[in-house]
């Protein structure tokens, strides 16, 4: 189903292909049920996105969205907007860059305190 | 209105390239010298070996196993892109003294090391040749601004005053004001360096990447990469918002929307990793 970014995995989600790092070492099988500890293994050797069984990138993306606190969220945007108002709101490239810089906003203030 | 060159002529102030970045650039462009003597000039410098050894042992690179040596890593590196890394890492020590009021040189150098991390990772996805003439452009990339803040810092502050107050674009005020921005101004400055064409022509037109001529790509990759850079607010260069896109821009640098959470992802942890290597000495 293509490439899932790793933010929008959660851990049960299966593997579609197999996970290598950047020489070409496999790190996970394909079918492995991903646990938190993998997720942790990706991000140590630069593993940004890998595949998941029945599931799109935009699928992916949108569940993990739906699960944010929308105080949380509206925050966030209230936050990242401010930053933007010189760019082109109309233009894809703008508005996915902004989106991905609300839910990192989000991520980031959960690590500051401590829930997951 | 006065020109960028003319804010240069008096150029007194204005650091030099370090010697070793010098002697490092004419062995790497004599056609004579070997790998061997290349990695001797660099050997020179025990600081700028220990970094570049670090550089090239991270996550840059991901070498399966650990590069122990310059000269191992001239080859499996490559000597330009050594050569590139050197730079990067050598024109964070040169400008000091510039009041802490104006510009955190903590802040402008994360903002610069971001960008820099932020083309390369473009440049990467876009399969580039040498992508660390990509991350040297992106840390060059607003050291105009560095070169405003000494030579005219009474302008600055009031700049930075109106910017404040009006929530307008940093260096629409520098055009605007002074005739030039510190984009042209970096350009002399590179000139004057005499560093690549391709370095000067990205520094020059990161704003306004359809003007550049011989180095398209370079040019609207490192202004993507400013405006990811800025969107993540890593580090700080003076400019509060995220500078506009050029469509143009955008075309060229041949991404897709949906290649951008990945890449966003790489650029944390690349910056992550670069910012503890690329501290300069004493300013972290």
């Amino acid at each position: 189903m293509g490439k899932v970014n790793l933010d929008d995995i959660k851990p049960g989600m299966k593997l579609e292909k197999d996970v290598q790092e950047r020489s070409g070492r496999v790190l996970l099988r394909a079918g492995t049920e991903i646990t938190e500890r993998h997720l942790n293994i990706f991000r140590t050797w630069g593993v940004a996105e890998v595949d998941i069984e029945s599931m799109s990138r935009e699928e992916a993306a949108a569940q993990a969205a739906r699960d944010l606190d929308p105080e949380v969220l509206k925050a966030a945007e209230e936050f990242i907007s401010p930053l933007f108002v010189h760019t082109d709101a109309t233009h894809a490239a703008v508005r996915e860059l902004k989106r991905l810089c609300i839910l990192r906003h989000v991520r980031s203030n959960k690590q500051n305190t401590g829930v997951v | 209105m006065t020109e960028a060159r003319d804010l240069m002529k008096d150029t007194l102030e204005i650091p030099s390239l370090p010697m070793i970045f010098t002697r490092i650039d004419e062995a790497v462009n004599n056609p004579r010298s070997s790998l061997a003597d290349i990695g001797r000039v660099i050997s020179e410098d025990s600081s700028l070996t220990a970094r570049l050894l670090k550089i090239v042992n991270s996550a840059f690179y991901s070498f399966p196993s650990k590069i122990e040596t310059i000269s191992r890593a001239v080859t499996v590196v490559g000597t330009q892109q050594l050569r590139d890394l050197a730079l990067a890492t050598s024109v964070m020590k040169l400008f000091q003294g510039i009041p802490p009021d104006l510009i955190n040189m903590e802040a402008f150098w994360k903002h610069s090391i971001a960008c820099g991390v932020a083309a390369r990772v473009l440049a990467a996805h876009k399969r580039e040749a040498n992508i660390e003439r990509f991350f040297v452009a992106g840390i060059l990339h607003d050291i105009g601004r560095l070169v405003l803040c000494m030579k005219d810092p009474d302008w600055m502050r009031s700049a930075l005053g109106r910017c404040h107050a009006s929530c307008e674009l940093l260096y629409k005020v520098e055009i605007e004001e002074l005739g030039f921005d510190h984009a042209s101004l970096g350009r002399v400055l590179l000139e004057n360096w005499k560093l690549p064409a391709s370095l000067v022509e990205t520094v020059a037109y990161h704003h306004n990447p359809e003007a550049a001529a011989r180095f398209p790509i370079e040019a609207a990759v490192v202004h993507l990469a400013d405006i990811i850079a800025h969107a993540m607010q890593l580090g700080s260069s003076g400019e509060r918002f995220v500078p506009p896109l050029s469509p143009l821009a955008w075309e060229r640098a041949g991404m897709s929307a949906g290649q951008l959470p990945a890449a966003i992802e790489q650029i944390d942890q690349q910056y992550r990793e670069a910012v503890e290597w690329m501290a300069p000495e004493g300013s972290a």
